[in-house]
């Protein structure tokens, strides 16, 4: 079917591109300390771009009984469609498999075992919890194929599993959270219980904050979301190709602190987003964004390289605004794959014994509302702790912080963990590999 | 259509205690014009549906494309439904409807080329760039989706609805000394093609305050009188406030159900929030929800008291409360959960004078260019103005309004007279079991308001 789509369309236009995806996917839900929810979804669909005339026209279906239909419209899109003066990659050449192990396959049962289980160790923890779990395998297939030759595919399956914990009293609400993905399962669920656990009792009690200049300790959740200026804003190609964002002109140049190293790594063995090639058929490619402060290159997929006189970096992905999963309906964006910042030296006991006022910041909320095109963010404290004689003293609430990711990590740092924490930005993804950092003088407003 | 789902739920009905199917079909047509070149134009055909069943209180649901398995899907939902039930399943009552819902259209932009749309949007893209020379990037987009949605249940509901959405957006992006500002402006419909048009003069203010803002100083951070506009009310009514009223956290957890208990105080007198689906033209306008619920006004604050929330048969029979018509998938991947459809702060009595009057030194805020809720929320001003000795004073930029739902509801002391209906262009997003559902066409509404001690985050 997807080669007869292709056929049709090369027809009609110089060239033409077939994306197809097919998604699996079992999940267990636990509400409130009891199984509530499973969830099994088997859904695929096709995605076709043709190139006629320099322009594009794009299509999409999930109902391969209308081909036809598709082939028509998306040729006449290309009529009035974008300026593609690109052309579609050509013959695949294979890259070393990325060894992703065993596919986890877990039966629903054993999956509630699991979740029964976790929400147990809270529940027993305190009676007056609501208790919640997750757990979910999902498996994909992806092919692309074009009309210069490239046509392959490849499945990945991955594993999440997820605990919550919630408080309610008057005037106070408190929700905390842990979560794994990974291509194989965790090798201890209870972990995740147990550092709800932590984090629930280091949040009981809530402690005033009076606003100020305080050392600021980011969790590596947190600053995964504070590093969304960088990867989705600073180092988006397709904002630079427009001329926008403080990165432009900036390949080569110190922007952050020089203990700073990212890496843009679609090629880990193991995690969530590796993949051998992105969704336009170009193959992966581990890759510094950031290298000892300096900036080495903008995520670019086809179309934003060609705008930029590069050669795309690979990153071109079909994935709907704060979603994690590809959908063949989402228009393709460059984005990063898995994403790992370059370990420091400060252990956490260290970024917390300076004896100053410190915040200890594990999850902001509103994060995505500064203006983030300039690198500024704005933040809500949802789940932010006082640091006293080296110890989490306490929540503090009512509170945000704010300030420009460039000018912070650049002037601020005084750290970086030791350890990298598998996490992911807003509470997911997951395929990003990070330390706690550490920044001194960050201002907090509060009521206080 | 519903005789194979007919077929399907005929085989399973008594073997679980509830079950639904839902069949969606639609065609949608989405295009993007930056500057005055088309970014992206998409055609989208889809067809899929999913079967939810109820079992002892465990839900199973499994949603695919492939329609002739429909009954293996059902026959897997129902298992799971097996598999999670423990307790008892918990459904509020409904009259079960047989309707079939044609969609009210007053221009439709099935009629319309894409062409046409994008010529639309490209106009707007000329008139900004011409307007200062600082607008180096236009952006407009338009969507528009033609759905079916059939709905079926073992209790006898049988119930198809035609759903028309359109939603556009119209963004300008100034630029100078490397650093950026932006004005949007958005609108929609659920019945007129129309609601593209006109927006001339608004667009024009919108690229006037994006230039002005690139001199403008950032807010000093800190804790403010803010008096915000009825752009800027509405998402705080649908974000601070239309969140919490969700029903599924409620339902869960009775110490949430006491802090929300109905009747408690949470405003002033002169606080009434509803929520309707009834607003005909509105991309709030619901007929029936996707549990084949009839959509219409609920009030959730009635004189600063809790009077109502939102609600899917599951969560008003686990409180023991009446149905709303609230329950919403985003589409037929998901299972529908409690959701807003248009969220409103019901008009007050003061004039803007009144309000501003008495403030020596606080911030109007203008427009809202997004938010995020929890207990707290967080939204930001797409601009803002300082307010000196009762007179709007400054431009400032990054103005992030954050506070705690609770006692930012009884820090609202004044409520205009001068209520605005609004539609965006966009939609909301939620996360929930099952997954993060977005974007779902919603409005809200709201006169202006003022808030006392508002947290703005700044440098």
């Amino acid at each position: 079917m997807i080669e007869k789509i292709l056929e049709m369309a090369r027809k009609k236009a110089d060239q033409a591109e077939v994306f197809s995806i097919s998604q699996t996917r079992t999940s267990v839900g636990f509400e409130n300390g009891v199984l509530r929810m499973l969830n099994t979804a088997e859904t695929s669909g096709v995605a076709l771009r043709v190139i006629k005339g320099g322009r594009m026209g794009f299509g999409v279906s999930s109902d391969l009984s209308r081909i036809g239909e598709l082939v028509d419209k998306t040729t006449a899109l290309s009529e009035i469609g974008e300026k593609a003066g690109y052309s579609f990659p050509g013959g695949f050449q294979p890259v070393p498999d990325i060894a992703q192990g065993n596919p986890v396959d877990l039966p629903a049962a054993k999956m509630i075992g699991i979740g029964k289980r976790l929400v147990s160790i809270l529940t027993g923890h305190d009676g007056s919890l609501e208790a919640g779990a997750g757990l979910g395998c999902a498996s994909e297939t992806v092919r692309v194929l074009n009309s210069c030759g490239f046509d392959a595919s490849y499945t990945s399956s991955t594993f999440g599993a997820g605990v919550s914990a919630e408080l309610a009293e008057e005037g106070n609400m408190l929700h905390v959270h842990e979560s794994y993905g990974g291509v194989v399962e965790p090798d201890d669920y209870d972990g995740l219980a147990r550092l709800c656990i932590e984090k629930l009792e280091a949040a009981r009690r809530n402690v005033p904050i009076q606003a100020g200049r305080f050392r600021v300790i980011l969790s590596p959740a947190a600053l995964a979301d504070v590093l969304t200026a960088f990867t989705w804003y600073g180092a988006n190609g397709s904002l630079a190709a427009k001329g926008l964002g403080p990165l432009v002109g900036k390949i080569g140049e110190k922007i952050l602190d020089e203990r700073i190293s990212i890496i843009d790594d679609p090629l880990k063995p193991g995690a969530v987003c590796s993949c051998p090639f992105d969704d336009e058929g170009v193959p992966s490619r581990r890759k510094h964004l950031v290298e000892k402060g300096i900036f080495r290159g903008f995520l670019t997929d086809l179309k934003s390289a060609w705008k930029l006189g590069m050669q795309s970096s690979g990153n071109g992905f079909r994935q709907k605004p704060l979603e994690k999963d590809k959908s063949f309906a989402a228009g393709v964006a460059p984005d990063i794959s898995n994403l790992v910042m370059e370990p420091g030296d400060m252990t956490v006991d260290a970024m917390r014994a300076s004896g100053g006022p410190t915040v200890e910041i594990h999850h902001l909320t509103g994060i995505l509302l500064g203006d983030m095109t300039n690198g500024d963010f704005s933040g809500n404290l949802e789940l932010a702790f006082r640091v006293k004689d080296g110890r989490l003293d306490g929540r503090v609430k009512n509170a945000m912080i704010g300030g420009n990711f460039y000018d912070l990590f650049s002037s601020n740092l005084a750290g970086l963990g030791a350890e990298l924490h598998h996490t992911g930005n807003f509470g997911g993804g997951t395929g990003w590999f990070l330390p706690y950092a550490c920044l001194d003088d960050v201002f907090i407003a509060a009521k206080g | 259509m519903f005789d194979r789902m007919d077929r399907a739920i005929a085989k399973f009905r008594k073997t679980c205690d509830y079950v639904e199917i839902r069949v969606e079909t639609s065609q949608s047509t989405a295009v993007a014009v930056k500057k005055t070149e088309i970014e992206n134009v998409r055609e989208s055909i889809s067809k899929g549906g999913c079967v939810r069943a109820y079992h002892r209180g465990g839900i199973g649901f499994a949603s695919f494309n492939d329609l002739d398995r429909m009954e293996e899907f059902a026959r897997a939902a129902v298992d799971q439904a097996k598999l999670a039930g423990g307790g008892k399943t918990l459904l509020a009552r409904t009259e079960p409807v047989k309707a079939h819902v044609a969609a009210r259209i007053a221009s439709d932009p099935r009629r319309v080329s894409a062409a046409e749309k994008a010529d639309i949007l490209r106009a707007y893209g000329e008139a900004a760039l011409s307007f200062d020379g600082r607008i180096r990037e236009t952006s407009m987009s338009w969507q528009d989706a033609f759905k079916t949605v059939y709905f079926m249940n073992s209790e006898g509901a049988r119930i198809s609805q035609e759903k028309l959405d359109m939603g556009g957006g119209l963004a300008a992006i100034a630029v100078a000394d490397g650093k950026t500002q932006a004005g949007h402006l958005g609108f929609g419909s659920s019945t007129d093609f129309g609601c593209i048009r006109g927006h001339e003069e608004e667009f024009k203010e919108e690229c006037r305050y994006a230039v002005e803002l690139l001199s403008a100083p950032p807010i000093k951070g800190g804790k403010y009188t803010v008096i915000a506009d009825q752009h800027l009310a509405g998402v705080f009514a649908h974000e601070a406030f239309g969140h919490m009223s969700e029903g599924e956290k409620v339902s869960e957890n009775p110490n949430l159900l006491e802090v929300m208990k109905i009747g408690k105080k949470f405003g002033g007198e002169i606080l009434n929030i509803y929520d309707t689906g009834s607003v005909a033209g509105s991309r709030g306008f619901l007929a029936f929800d996707d549990e084949g619920v009839p959509a219409g006004r609920i009030d959730l604050i009635v004189a600063g008291r809790l009077a109502g929330r939102l609600h899917t048969r599951e969560t008003a029979g686990k409180v023991g409360e009446a149905v709303t018509g609230s329950a919403r998938a985003v589409n037929y991947t998901f299972p529908p959960i409690p959701r807003m459809r248009n969220t409103c702060i019901a008009p007050g009595k003061s004039r803007l004078e009144e309000m501003l009057d008495g403030i020596g030194l606080g911030v109007y805020a203008v427009k809202a260019r997004g938010g995020q809720a929890g207990e707290m929320f967080t939204f930001s001003a797409a601009r803002a103005f300082m307010i000196r000795d009762g007179r709007i004073a400054e431009l400032v930029r990054n103005a992030t309004l954050s506070g705690n739902l609770f006692t930012t509801l009884a820090n609202i002391d004044m409520i205009g007279d001068d209520f605005r209906q609004l539609e965006g262009g966009g939609g909301c997003g939620k996360g929930a079991a099952g997954g993060f559902q977005f974007p779902l066409p919603v409005a809200d509404g709201a006169p202006h308001i003022r808030i006392r001690d508002v947290v703005i985050g700044g440098q």
